[in-house]
């Protein structure tokens, strides 16, 4: 058999690093270089789990008291979003492998919206809160209003000692999580421009998936903050 | 310059199917919905592990099949099983100290708050011999 043609070779030999022999090897290397780097951010929010863990372990009135400033519809919201967009940024990875050039930019697009429609939401709970003066650490100073929205049955239960500590947990978790967020949303519109100048084929879609991979595990970090914060009960 | 037997060309990544996304998707929103129903239940001090539960499963399935991983190289998935193992092995271990010496602190906080006899001025014009004073309180107890 011969050899791959000329422009096989071209083609082919597209974005392929000089230091690797094939398609295959450079992107089982890069897939493994983005898993080693998921792994410290776990490790990252892990670190972020274990304040969680003593603060709660140690003051679990807060924690009981604190979820009633908390939206649990909001939390439940975006985590439909954020579900939603993994599913697109999935799909865009399939779209790349595929040639798909329309669906790619589509699913690349959508993943975008769905992570601006997930900060949006999170504005929402923020300035809500903020402007409420409930805030985190030594600075935690509900006005009356913010009070008055709690349910009934809080109402003449007393705000507990060091409450400003489980916003503290709350605003350090959601808020870097936030970010991470907007991150991926960076990362997505480089990608969005990208596939827009035709750079990923079903032979290079390696950023896609790199991409990819970053977007479900914020998606996963979600996932456990959500029920963590949200739905204290 | 290839040095594998297969040339390039030969190379199938496997391309994941348009229903196991979707399917996964959609079973990742009625465990969201469960996760909601549950928590209106009053478990106790159980609600939290299952509410954990769930997610594990919920992080599982985004692991397995939208990261890709029940496709992958086994390493792949190697790597994130010994990060999650090593956080839980972290946040474990950091909660176990935590609880031994709570009531040390708690002791210490009582014995700021109630003081037997008005604390005397510190001499502002030696700032290091507050911080000195501090510790030695903190022994004390």
């Amino acid at each position: 058999m011969s050899g791959p043609t000329a422009t096989e070779t071209t083609e082919a030999r597209d974005h392929l690093a000089m230091h690797f022999d094939s398609h295959k090897t450079q992107f089982e290397t890069g897939k493994l270089g983005m898993w080693l780097f998921l792994a410290s951010e776990v490790l990252f929010f892990g670190g972020i789990l274990a304040a969680y863990a003593i603060i709660r372990a140690n003051h679990p009135d807060i924690f009981y008291y604190g979820q009633f400033f908390l939206d649990w519809k909001l939390g439940g919201l975006n985590t439909v979003v954020l579900i939603t967009s993994s599913l697109c940024a999935a799909w865009s990875v399939r779209c790349a492998q595929l040639d798909n050039r329309s669906g790619l930019l589509l699913t690349l697009g959508l993943t975008i919206v769905l992570a601006c429609a997930f900060l949006a939401i999170k504005y929402v709970e923020y300035s809500h809160k903020i402007e409420g003066g409930v805030t985190w650490g030594s600075s935690f100073a509900p006005t009356a209003e913010m009070l008055e929205e709690l349910p009934e049955t809080m109402h003449n239960v007393p705000v507990p000692q060091y409450m400003g500590r489980f916003f503290s947990v709350y605003y350090l978790a959601t808020g870097l999580h936030g970010i991470h967020v907007l991150i991926g949303i960076g990362l997505y519109i480089w990608l969005l421009i990208r596939a827009w100048r035709g750079d990923f084929s079903s032979k290079y879609f390696l950023p896609v998936d790199s991409v990819a991979l970053y977007w479900h595990l914020v998606d996963m970090i979600w996932i456990f903050l959500f029920p963590l914060f949200y739905l204290i009960g | 310059m290839n040095s594998a037997n297969q040339p390039d060309s030969a190379w199938q990544p496997h391309v994941i199917s348009l229903k196991a996304l979707v399917g996964t998707a959609l079973v990742l929103f009625a465990l969201t919905g469960v996760t909601v129903a549950v928590a209106q239940i009053d478990l106790g001090s159980l609600s939290i592990a299952v509410a954990m539960a769930i997610a594990s499963i919920k992080a599982t399935l985004v692991a397995l099949v939208f990261m890709h991983l029940k496709f992958d190289r086994k390493f792949n998935a190697l790597v994130l099983v010994g990060a999650i193992f090593f956080t839980v092995f972290f946040i474990g271990f950091v909660v176990f100290d935590s609880t031994q010496y709570q009531p040390a602190i708690d002791a210490w906080q009582q014995n700021q708050t109630t003081p037997a006899e008005p604390t005397p001025p510190h001499d502002k014009s030696n700032a290091s011999s507050g911080s000195v004073d501090r510790i030695y309180d903190f022994v004390t107890v």
